[in-house]
């Protein structure tokens, strides 16, 4: 049912768009333009080097895009040639990057349209967000665009990063926060901190993005559009949502139903209380109003993988962008240490919200485990190769795993101790490559925890700092092969 | 066709009234037109048509006041249940109906329902509610504490696909009731997933309903089918 695709496993019998259907997404073709400026003018430019007119115009410098300034005062800032006005600019301007204080925002967007500038991203914030005057002036910037063909992003966002193209608008410079490399993950996010939160850990657990989009007020570029667009970017083959309100619920569940069946989509839906009802008259009515329980079954009909914190969206991330998914969900824990096969146990155990189980392992097997082994063990899952466990002993343990049918996943428990060297990536890769069952490293602890973690991250193999946390990502895989299969093998 | 015109009918002489709120047995009777099947249920404008339906719909049976103003029946003592015999009947209709009076002087009054009264099964709940991000969403639980006092339901869009409605009935904590406790047997799943499927087209096609609960909708055993025992229909506030 699944290839490989790099690291990533894609549904082999995609639902991709036919034919008509894509000629007829306009939305599609639009956002390809607007992702794919050649010429960009910065309004609002800045001398003052920590001024967010200045860090974008520095940002976006790397691209090696023709770049122009918008800034009365000045005739060059940070090698940039400055305009009076947008209207002296020369040429085609594919895009213009909006940064003036709010109170001039209007009349730079007007002008903006006038001058045929078709993709316009307004950083400035003080808008909606601020109160009544910020939601008139957000009127009238929709009143500006309609009818004009503009694709419009913000106001109030960090605006975009692509990293293979390197094109940045965030008011932050790279000493302050690194970027993530490129990759093929799509981040959208209603919320600037928690984005800039998202892209560190992102650098920190080399994940790459295809693109991050910062929705701020979502004047007219929204979550929907963007999935959509996202939903068919060959570049993207994970789709990640921050998301605090959502345009059209309806139209949102219908689109992840259908992108879900080719790539994942994972939210962090916050703001849970904050849903309305429209009436609540009925019974029913009373026990939906506000019921984050309806958005949690949306959600899980049209086969997102929920997340609740920040942490989560990075845990999951890393799982369904380098690992394919579990159908059945029997895994077997392989450890070097008993304590850490006790608490795995009891998690996988008792937890209502896991559905993984510990895989059977048959007699057969766990006769060739010890047989294979040098050291005394039962080879009952889960396995504890004690803490003289050598990496030789998980690879002899893991080629075992890979030919046991029960066993559909591994994850793997380790304690830093003299025996397990940095090899173990390389074991715990070839087990994959083998064989292609999903596979999952836990190692807890500290520094040196971290250190060892840093090895299989820079390999694309999902590593977490609790076995917990190692635990509910597994779940996830299981989660969405379960809702794959539900959805490609129902039947009455 | 037929069917959609008379519910038509049903929900416009209600907003001509300008009720928002549908009585039971109007309730009833869109579910009916509708295919979903309910517990059987006649309208006794007088006692002597009581006592002819309850013949009808044998002993026992359970009276209920029929009245567009009196929407909570048990709180005017408008309900009487394991009505055995011709004279009951036509006790429970007078005291009904005074009883009415009572809780409410000049209330309009249609008369008694009359219903058959239904062996033992297990209550559930279904019902609709038009949610601010998503719209028309189907709600399922257990009937009791169960969606009481642990609130143990779940949801899905209208309209409700098969996969959705079998989802809908796995994934509530008490599902292992339905499934069958000490002995009991398997409820009536495919009943309920009909059920769930048919309320989702109706809010689909009458896109001024706003709300609905069937409560309680009796699951008997698997192969032996569900029925609404109780329904009410709320209609929008914003017009036809």
């Amino acid at each position: 049912m699944t290839e490989t695709c790099g690291n990533l496993y894609v549904a082999k019998e995609s639902t991709l768009a036919t034919p008509s259907q894509r000629i007829l997404s306009e939305n599609i073709t639009r956002l390809r333009e607007f992702f794919n400026p050649t010429s960009i003018v910065v309004i609002g430019a800045s001398r003052e080097p920590s001024k967010p007119g200045n860090v974008i115009l520095r940002n976006l410098k790397k691209s090696g895009l023709s770049l122009y300034a918008v800034n009365p005062y000045a005739k060059e800032i940070a090698g940039v040639k400055c305009y009076s006005s947008v209207f002296d600019v020369p040429g085609i301007i594919d895009m213009a990057v909006i940064v003036v204080p709010s109170k001039f925002v209007i009349q730079e967007l007007k002008k903006c349209v006038a001058r045929r500038i078709k993709n316009i991203i307004i950083i400035s914030s003080g808008f909606s967000e601020a109160g009544e005057e910020g939601r008139k002036a957000e009127e009238e910037a929709r009143d500006i665009i309609k009818e004009s063909g503009t694709k419009l992003l913000g106001p109030n966002t960090l605006g975009m990063l692509l990293p293979s193209k390197k094109i940045d608008t965030f008011f932050v410079d790279e000493y302050t926060l690194p970027r993530p490399r490129p990759g093929d993950v799509a981040f959208i996010s209603q919320s600037g901190s928690i984005s800039l939160a998202f892209m560190d850990f992102a650098k920190a657990h080399n994940i790459g993005l295809s693109a991050f989009v910062g929705l701020g007020n979502k004047l007219d570029i929204d979550e929907n559009q963007l999935l959509e667009y996202f939903g068919e970017d060959e570049e993207t083959k994970c789709i990640l949502l921050y998301l605090e309100t959502f345009s059209d619920g309806r139209k949102f569940a219908e689109l992840c139903k259908e992108i879900c069946k080719k790539k994942p989509v994972i939210v962090l839906k916050a703001g849970r209380t904050a849903r309305g009802v429209s009436a609540a008259m009925s019974h029913t009515g009373r026990l939906s109003k506000g019921s984050d329980r309806i958005v949690d079954c949306v959600l899980k009909r049209a086969g997102v993988i929920r997340a609740y914190t920040e942490e989560d969206v990075l845990d999951y991330t890393a799982a369904l962008s380098w690992m394919p998914p579990m159908k059945k969900g029997g895994v077997a824990i392989v450890a070097n240490g008993g304590g850490h096969c006790v608490i795995s146990a009891d998690l996988i155990e008792s937890s209502e919200d896991i559905q993984l189980r510990l895989a059977e392992i048959g007699e057969i097997q766990k006769e060739k485990i010890k047989s294979l082994l040098d050291i005394p063990i039962s080879a009952t899952n889960p396995i504890d190769l004690t803490a003289m466990a050598t990496d030789d002993n998980f690879k002899t343990t893991l080629s075992v795993l890979a030919k046991t049918e029960t066993v559909e996943g591994v994850i793997v428990e380790l304690a830093t101790l003299q025996g397990v060297s940095e090899r173990m990536v390389k074991i715990v890769q070839n087990f994959f490559k083998n064989c292609g069952k999903p596979i999952i490293v836990c190692v807890p602890g500290g520094d040196s925890a971290r250190k060892l973690a840093k090895k299989f991250e820079a390999e694309k193999i999902p590593v977490y700092p609790s076995l917990k946390r190692g635990i509910y990502a597994a779940n996830v895989l299981l989660k969405r092969g379960m809702w794959l299969d539900r959805i490609k093998n129902f039947r009455r | 066709m037929q069917n959609k015109e008379k519910i038509t009918q049903l929900i416009r002489s209600a907003r001509d009234s300008d009720r928002r709120e549908l009585t039971e047995y109007e309730s009833k009777q869109i579910l009916s037109l509708w295919g979903i099947p309910i517990v059987r249920t006649e309208l006794a404008r007088n006692v002597s048509e009581a006592v002819q339906v309850a013949r009808k719909l044998g002993y026992p049976v359970v009276m209920k006041i029929a009245s567009p103003e009196i929407l909570h029946k048990s709180e005017a003592k408008g309900v009487k249940v394991g009505l055995n015999s011709e004279s009951e009947v036509r006790q429970a209709f007078e005291q009904i109906i005074s009883n009415a009076t009572m809780y409410k002087k000049d209330a309009e009054i249609w008369g008694v329902t009359v219903q058959e009264r239904i062996p033992p099964a297990r209550e559930v709940i279904i019902g609709l509610v038009q949610d601010g991000a998503f719209g028309p969403t189907v709600m399922f639980g257990l009937g009791g504490i169960w969606v009481e006092v642990l609130k143990d339901v779940s949801f899905s869009l209208a309209p409700v696909s098969e996969l959705d409605a079998w989802e809908m009935i796995h994934e509530i904590r008490g599902y292992p009731v339905l499934e069958g406790m000490r002995g009991e047997k398997m409820a009536d799943l495919k009943a309920l997933v009909d059920i769930l499927q048919k309320i989702g087209l109706l809010a689909i096609e009458f896109k001024n309903i706003g709300e609905i609960d069937l409560n309680p909708v009796f699951a008997f055993e698997a192969g032996k089918g569900a029925r609404v025992a109780d329904a009410r229909i709320i209609l929008r506030s914003n017009g036809l």
